[in-house]
């Protein structure tokens, strides 16, 4: 490991926002994924994204918010909707560990929870 | 006169002789007997006056001592009596130390087996609230395996219904 995950998003996003450019932007992308496979970081690539991802949705005014459930729903995505903004980016993700219930969170950063893991941690 | 002498019998002759012999033996006596005599009688009544005067003397010594001996006996028997009142009172003050010792001793004994008596009932409350505990978590664990949809169901609604209420207060 060459650099930490989150120099790598902060370079890329940075680089990024230098130009409007779309062929440019994907260049710069395609150089970037080079530079991380030259400097041997392929296997840090997702938490660059995340955290790339993230910087830009902070700079957009727009929030990654993650609906967490052990089992797939039906939906859940319209239900919850609603209750956030329009540009917000509302993904769903199966996590058995939770067993029950949902968890949403918001930027890695806040969550609520409503999982049935937590009301079993509750009454520890 | 004559008549009365011759009847009685008395020979002048032999008077006169007689009374001349007294008279020597008196001289006789008072030139060499009767200073040592004197002196003797002198001497012995010197010593005798003296031990008269040492009996006294002893007598009273005697009294002194006696009264010596009576203000000692009063003395000791004045000490032994504050002795035995300042023993008394000494063992008075020990005794009540030891009273006030027990007294401590009774209370911290007693505050220990409250203490150890709370200490119990608390730790029966935390086991039967563990029990409780325990066996409410099997209960829901039984029910997720029986009905893990409508968990689900219930905990999607109260997150709803939570960002309803967050929603309005904004």
């Amino acid at each position: 490991m060459k650099y930490n995950y989150k120099i790598y998003a902060r370079a890329l996003v940075s680089a990024l926002d230098e130009t409007q450019d779309l062929a440019q932007k994907e260049k710069i992308i395609k150089n970037f994924l080079f530079l991380v496979q030259k400097n041997k970081d392929v296997r840090q690539l997702k938490k660059i994204i995340d955290f790339a991802s993230k910087i830009i949705y902070k700079k957009e005014g727009r929030q990654r918010i993650i609906l967490e459930t052990a089992r797939p729903q039906n939906n859940l995505k319209n239900l919850f909707q609603k209750f956030f903004n329009e540009k917000d980016i509302i993904e769903e993700k199966i996590n058995p560990n939770i067993l029950a219930g949902l968890r949403i969170v918001f930027d890695d950063e806040k969550e609520l929870d409503f999982s049935f893991k937590k009301r079993l941690e509750l009454l520890n | 006169m004559k008549e009365l002498i011759e009847a009685l019998g008395i020979d002048w002759k032999l008077l006169l002789a007689q009374t001349f012999n007294f008279l020597v033996v008196l001289i006789i006596l008072r030139v060499f007997v009767y200073d040592q005599i004197l002196k003797v009688l002198k001497e012995r009544k010197k010593k005798i006056e003296e031990g008269i005067v040492k009996s006294e003397e002893a007598e009273k010594r005697l009294k002194e001592i006696e009264n010596l001996k009576l203000e000692k006996i009063k003395e000791a028997e004045k000490e032994a009596k504050e002795l035995f009142l300042d023993s008394e009172k000494k063992a008075r003050e020990v005794e009540e130390q030891m009273l006030l010792k027990a007294k401590e001793k009774e209370n911290e004994i007693l505050a220990q087996a409250e203490i150890i008596s709370q200490n119990k009932i608390k730790e029966s409350e935390n086991l039967a609230y563990q029990n409780l505990k325990n066996l409410l978590k099997a209960s829901m664990l039984q029910l997720l395996n029986l009905k893990p949809e409508a968990i689900d169901e219930v905990l999607i609604s109260e997150a709803v219904e939570s960002l309803k209420k967050q929603k309005n207060e904004i």
